[in-house]
């Protein structure tokens, strides 16, 4: 089964995300900041990361860019959760090499109709 | 079983210095035989002490104290009755339990203010079964006085506070 | 797959936005204080995480009013807007106008009110937005034709960014039926071709009543990575000879929803109450439990076959299972302490109102927010901290002028500070105020018949007497302090918590309160000591030392009382088997055992028979099934099943100390 990479400061979002994959078959592991995630994302190799924008230590657009220079996060799809208001956050995630964004607020049935679209 | 009926209920009656009370049944947890108890310092002195009820520390009282009869030597028939009242769980060492009555609630009849030994405070009534009278204890005041009895501790207390200096 | 409901993750949502709310609203205060841009992100931060996670979780209400919050908060984040003390107090009422509608949402009930609908409306008139009456969306492009032409010609680097064109074929399939032909003419010759880039460029014919709009949906993210023509089927034109043709079917029904259906039963509040345990405790306990298992595994060789000759093996099983079941308790207990800043958070809030109303300059000091208390414990202090701050304000801090005219600085300082003594956890509120005022005090309490003269009493008796039930100094009642609540009420919720409250002061230069509290409730060290037939647990930490004394160590004082000279000073002796009516102990000082304990700085000698071993305590109430019982404060169950009762100190010396005033 795939295993996605679940990033986002707020434990309720990372939560919601994180069960809705589980319950779906997907192998999850959650990361509570960038720096974490990039931690994580070293020691395991995700086919999907799904990053918040906002968070403390290091956020998901730095996040992304570092992500993509690694040699095996080239091509993996990487989605920003963010919401509407960030028009330029999302050109900006995109720069940074995200894949495409999730447009909070979603629902689960949203968050796995995305995923599925990316994983196929 | 209690019957379905309201006018109803079961006693689970026990011996105390040859009269027998009444406990309602609804009210009983489980009946013991006598261990001994931890003494709890400046409690009356009908408070035995108290037990460790499956990790519950439980006081107990004697029932004999606790109306002012002579204390009797307690025996292998002499047994713990452990009673919850308002979530609040005690036991009460009795002489023996004896048996359990259905009693309907119209052969309940009111405790005539003398002859018995026991101040009538703690009884809701009594009833007879042939030619046994079988005294029914208000197990919810068997607790009360001694709630009064903390009030007057903590007057004394504030005596004490107010005699500072 | 309808058995996802985002309502099993409203608790942490609402623990994870308190908390939130209670950051935005401490940097809020220090950005009032002129503090940096990082306040002003952090503040944001919150906003925006509540904003997400109230929509996502099904709160609009808050949600809308969040965004207009954070649609400022973004302005001045910008530098399109600077920080101000209207957007400081606009954002503070925020904070609350939230906090109520989270109360609210725990309740089940509506969110919204006349305040948040006055407050959204002000943060949108400050943002420069009128809120719309309703959001009038943009209708949806009709339908246009029986079908499209679509160019799509990826960059090179779309593949690493993650876009797979081929997945957007595959959507595209999903709207309707498809004719693509791919385009090679960019692919180099293999030497040159680089397997990480993309050189295929394709044709789509879409053919369905589809939307423009749903097509760009599907090149949403490659908008800028592709060149893409999307044009109206021109119905009369033959579809040109593909080079590769492929045709995909459309996949069965999308996910079909159920998000609204699957709300549980979950209005009813759920106050059972929970931790939010930090990763690093949980895998520790998993850690150790692991080492328990290998320790069990070892130790179960022995039950079939027991040599005496591997007995130094079986000790060392059993002091390894014995350390392990420490270490296991340890980290157990450690899941229920939190750190007292979540307490400390109210304070800046509460200081700075207070202040403000009362015409006084108060600067806060927080230290150690970081100790950790047991969540018991936690829950319960914040009433008696935020009455012991409230008096501070109110009585112990001056005015500016009376300030000056003392020679001090204007702003007072008002600490709060958390720390660990011995198996303690000490909280001190201290304030560089006046002081108490000894007269008011002595005063008040003749009035009040508490004392029958102030002649002789120390300083620290005086402090004494404001615990005293009924008690209250302040010449006018304030509408800060009047609320019914004296400090006989904050010792009493201290001490029910096992602790205690002891008070310094110093005339003009402060006074300061200091709470003593237990690491935990649940679990003690103590020492038995039998006295005549019976067992009483003595914390250890409030032991001293014990001493065994000589019959003529001993003095008697007029009175009945007991002295002993103990590291140069006289302390009074409490024979336990008096105080506590035992039978048959032992009379004769040299006979028995002196153990010297301590509370509150004062130290005491109980006389009892011996000391008879070292254990931990499962602390159990007494007041469950029984009452308070004065020099008791719990009863715990003994290896045998017995029930022993453990001494409270603190409350023997308070005994004491009443004995010998009275």
């Amino acid at each position: 089964m795939a295993k996605i990479l679940a990033v986002d400061d707020s434990a309720s979002m990372r939560g919601m995300v994180a069960f809705t994959l589980r319950s779906a078959g997907y192998d999850v592991s959650e990361a509570e900041n960038g720096q974490v995630a990039l931690d994580t994302a070293a020691s395991s190799k995700f086919d999907l990361v799904l990053a918040d924008v906002n968070m403390p230590v290091m956020d998901g657009i730095s996040m992304v860019r570092q992500l993509r220079t690694r040699a095996e996060y080239k091509g993996v799809p990487i989605l920003m959760l963010t919401t509407e208001s960030n028009t330029d956050k999302k050109m900006e995630g995109k720069a940074a090499g995200a894949t495409g964004w999730l447009v909070k607020p979603f629902d689960p049935e949203q968050l796995l109709a995305t995923v599925k679209r990316v994983l196929g | 079983m209690r019957r379905n009926m309201s006018d109803q209920a079961q006693y689970l009656t026990v011996n105390l210095a040859h009269e027998e009370y009444g406990v309602d049944i609804l009210a009983v947890r489980e009946i013991r035989g006598w261990t001994p108890v931890t003494r709890i310092p400046q409690s009356p002195h009908y408070v035995l002490g108290v037990l460790n009820l499956r990790g519950a520390i439980v006081p107990v009282i004697d029932l004999r104290l606790r109306f002012g009869l002579s204390r009797e030597e307690y025996n292998a028939t002499t047994v713990t009755v452990i009673i919850t009242v308002a979530g609040r769980q005690f036991g009460v060492v009795v002489d023996a339990v004896s048996d359990v009555l259905d009693v309907a609630s119209d052969a309940i009849r009111p405790v005539p203010d003398m002859g018995t030994t026991v101040d009538t405070e703690y009884l809701k009534g009594l009833t007879s079964v042939g030619d046994r009278m079988v005294l029914l204890l208000d197990a919810d005041k068997l607790l009360q006085p001694q709630d009064a009895q903390m009030l007057e501790a903590a007057l004394d207390a504030a005596g004490q506070v107010k005699a500072v200096a | 797959m309808s058995s996802i409901s985002v309502t099993q993750f409203h608790k942490v949502f609402f623990e994870e936005s308190l908390e939130g709310l209670d950051a935005m609203e401490a940097a809020l205060l220090a950005l009032d204080e002129g503090g940096d841009a990082e306040l002003v992100h952090s503040i944001f931060r919150a906003a925006h995480s509540i904003k997400g996670g109230s929509a996502t979780f099904g709160f609009p209400d808050m949600a809308a009013l969040t965004h207009e919050a954070e649609s400022l908060l973004d302005q001045v984040r910008d530098g399109r807007r600077a920080i101000d003390k209207s957007i400081i107090e606009l954002m503070l009422r925020t904070v609350d106008c939230l906090r109520g509608m989270f109360d609210r949402a725990q309740g089940g009930q509506p969110l919204a009110d006349a305040d948040s609908e006055s407050l959204k409306r002000q943060l949108a008139a400050a943002v420069g937005n009128n809120v719309p009456a309703a959001a009038s969306k943009a209708a949806a492009k009709p339908a246009a034709g029986s079908g499209w032409i679509i160019q799509f010609r990826p960059h090179a680097g779309m593949l690493a960014g993650g876009n797979d064109p081929l997945r957007l074929l595959r959507e595209l399939a999903a709207l309707g039926q498809l004719v693509v032909e791919a385009q090679l003419d960019r692919v180099p010759t293999l030497d040159a071709l680089d397997p990480s880039e993309c050189h295929l460029a394709w044709r789509i014919e879409l053919t369905g009543a589809v939307s423009q709009d749903a097509i760009k949906s599907v090149f949403e993210w490659v908008e800028d990575e592709c060149d893409l023509s999307i044009e109206p089927l021109v119905a009369a034109a033959p579809p040109p000879a593909p080079a590769v043709e492929a045709v995909v079917a459309a996949p069965a029904a999308g996910a079909g929803g159920s998000a609204g259906a699957a709300r549980g039963p979950a209005g009813s509040s759920n106050d059972a109450g929970s931790v939010r345990v930090a990763i690093d405790k949980i895998d520790g306990l998993i850690d150790l439990v692991g080492e328990l298992v290998i320790t069990q595994a070892m130790l179960d060789q022995f039950r079939e076959d027991f040599d005496p000759s591997r007995l130094a093996m079986l000790q060392h099983g059993l002091a390894q299972l014995a350390r392990h079941t420490r270490a296991l308790q340890e980290s157990v207990m450690g899941i229920r302490m939190l750190p007292i800043g979540s307490v400390f958070n109210r304070f800046p809030r509460l200081v700075r109102d207070l202040s403000q109303k009362l015409g006084k300059q108060v600067k806060l000091d927080l230290v150690g927010e970081h100790t950790e208390l047991d969540k018991t414990v936690l829950e319960k202090i914040g009433d008696p901290l935020v009455h012991l701050v409230r008096n501070a304000i109110d009585h112990g801090l001056e005015t500016p002028e009376k300030r000056r005219a003392a020679g001090k600085p204007e702003m007072g300082t008002l600490r709060l500070e958390a720390f660990h003594r011995g198996g303690s956890i000490v909280v001190e509120i201290s304030d560089d105020g006046a002081g108490l005022n000894r007269e008011a005090i002595i005063a008040k309490a003749l009035q009040k018949g508490l004392i029958k003269s102030g002649e002789g009493l120390s300083e620290e008796e005086v402090g004494e007497l404001i615990f005293q039930p009924g008690f209250s100094t302040a010449a006018v009642t304030t509408d800060l302090s009047g609320r019914g609540v004296g400090m006989d009420v904050v010792r009493r919720n201290v001490v029910d918590l096992g602790g205690n409250v002891a008070i310094r002061s110093r005339p003009g230069q402060g006074t300061s309160f200091t709470i003593t509290l237990p690491l935990t409730l649940a679990i003690i060290d103590g020492l038995r000591a039998a006295v005549g037939g019976e067992c009483y647990i003595v914390p250890l930490v409030s032991i001293v030392e014990s001493v065994q004394l000589g019959a003529d160590a001993v003095r008697s004082v007029t009175g009945g009382g007991e002295l002993f000279r103990f590291r140069g000073e006289y302390l009074p002796i409490v024979r336990l088997h008096q105080q506590f009516g035992c039978a048959n102990a032992r009379q004769l000082v040299e006979e028995g055992l002196v153990i010297v304990v301590e509370a509150d700085g004062t130290q005491i000698g109980l006389f009892v028979d011996e000391l008879v071993g070292q254990q931990q305590a499962v602390v159990k109430s007494l007041e469950a099934n029984y009452r308070r019982v004065d020099g008791i404060s719990g009863a715990t169950i003994l290896a045998d099943g017995s029930v022993a009762l453990i001494i409270d100190v603190a409350g023997l010396i308070r005994l004491q100390s009443r004995r010998k005033a009275a």
